[in-house]
């Protein structure tokens, strides 16, 4: 997929655990693991909105675009 | 709720005893086969065509008691004549071979239909393998047409190429070219696949609301 997930770089540079992270975004684990592991096929933006709060970041800091070609 | 849950289980009964039955069926004529007490006749039908409609023996055929003032039968015309021959060992295997074929594949078209109606049951209608099963059904009733058109063919195939009939100088195959929409495998068939897309599509969107975080 051409936007990539950056949430571990952002987990890892707050020291946060993904666990932390699902309660205060209030989401599940596994939905959680989804968007990390690039299976997600769309982000609500207020998950975004959510995990951007909790991680005190930017949106361009957790997505990305590569171009595949 | 209460409807849904009768048309379901009545579905279900109906399919599963049709399978049931078409293997019973299917299982003794196996053994009839094997055992040779099939016999070794094959037949077919031709259709005449209007030149030797007129060669053939009309039979009578008058108003019932009562009903002489109501309507006159007018004219009877003959079009078809059913030829029986009596086959050796391969030509018995040329005829019950394809028909095996075309059970088998009948019979697994039945059994497809068993197991959406059972997924519909368990509430898992949604799911890849039944836009799979659709489209197999699909293809299946679309086959059993070109079957019957196949079969019209070698029929009149078969007919020019080893039987000669002083009589019977032309045959020709029926084409119904407006079959009833209702009834015709064609219209059935591509009902079923365009179904089977619609399927696709919404399993599509199933999959999209689900990985939407």
């Amino acid at each position: 997929m051409a936007i990539i997930v950056n949430l571990d770089v952002m987990l890892a540079k707050r020291k946060m655990q993904s666990k932390e992270l699902a309660e205060i975004v209030g989401i599940t684990l596994a939905n959680l693991s989804i968007l990390k592991t690039g299976k997600a096929k769309a982000i609500r933006f207020s998950t975004l909105e959510a995990i951007c709060q909790a991680l005190d970041c930017q949106p361009g800091d957790i997505l990305a675009f590569e171009n595949e070609e | 709720m209460k409807w849904r849950k009768l048309i379901l289980n009545a579905s279900s009964w109906l399919l599963d005893t049709l399978i049931g039955l078409y293997v019973i069926i299917l299982i003794a004529f196996l053994v009839l086969l094997f055992v040779g007490k099939l016999g070794g006749n094959g037949f077919f039908s031709l259709h005449l065509n209007e030149e030797f409609k007129s060669l053939v023996d009309r039979p009578n055929i008058e108003p019932g008691p009562g009903m002489e003032g109501v309507f006159e039968v007018l004219e009877v015309e003959p079009i078809e004549h059913r030829v029986s021959l009596e086959l050796n060992t391969i030509g018995q295997l040329g005829v019950v071979l394809p028909v095996l074929i075309y059970a088998g594949l009948y019979l697994y078209t039945i059994v497809l239909l068993s197991n959406i109606v059972r997924s519909v049951k368990a509430n898992s209608f949604f799911i890849y393998k039944n836009v799979v099963r659709l489209r197999i059904i699909g293809i299946m009733v679309l086959l059993s047409q070109l079957v019957d058109w196949g079969s019209s063919y070698v029929k009149v195939w078969f007919f020019n190429r080893y039987l000669v009939s002083t009589d019977i100088v032309h045959v020709r195959s029926v084409f119904n070219l407006f079959p009833n929409i209702f009834s015709s495998p064609i219209i059935v068939g591509l009902l079923v696949l365009i179904i089977a897309e619609a399927f696709a599509h919404g399993l599509k969107l199933k999959e999209e609301q689900e990985l939407t975080i």
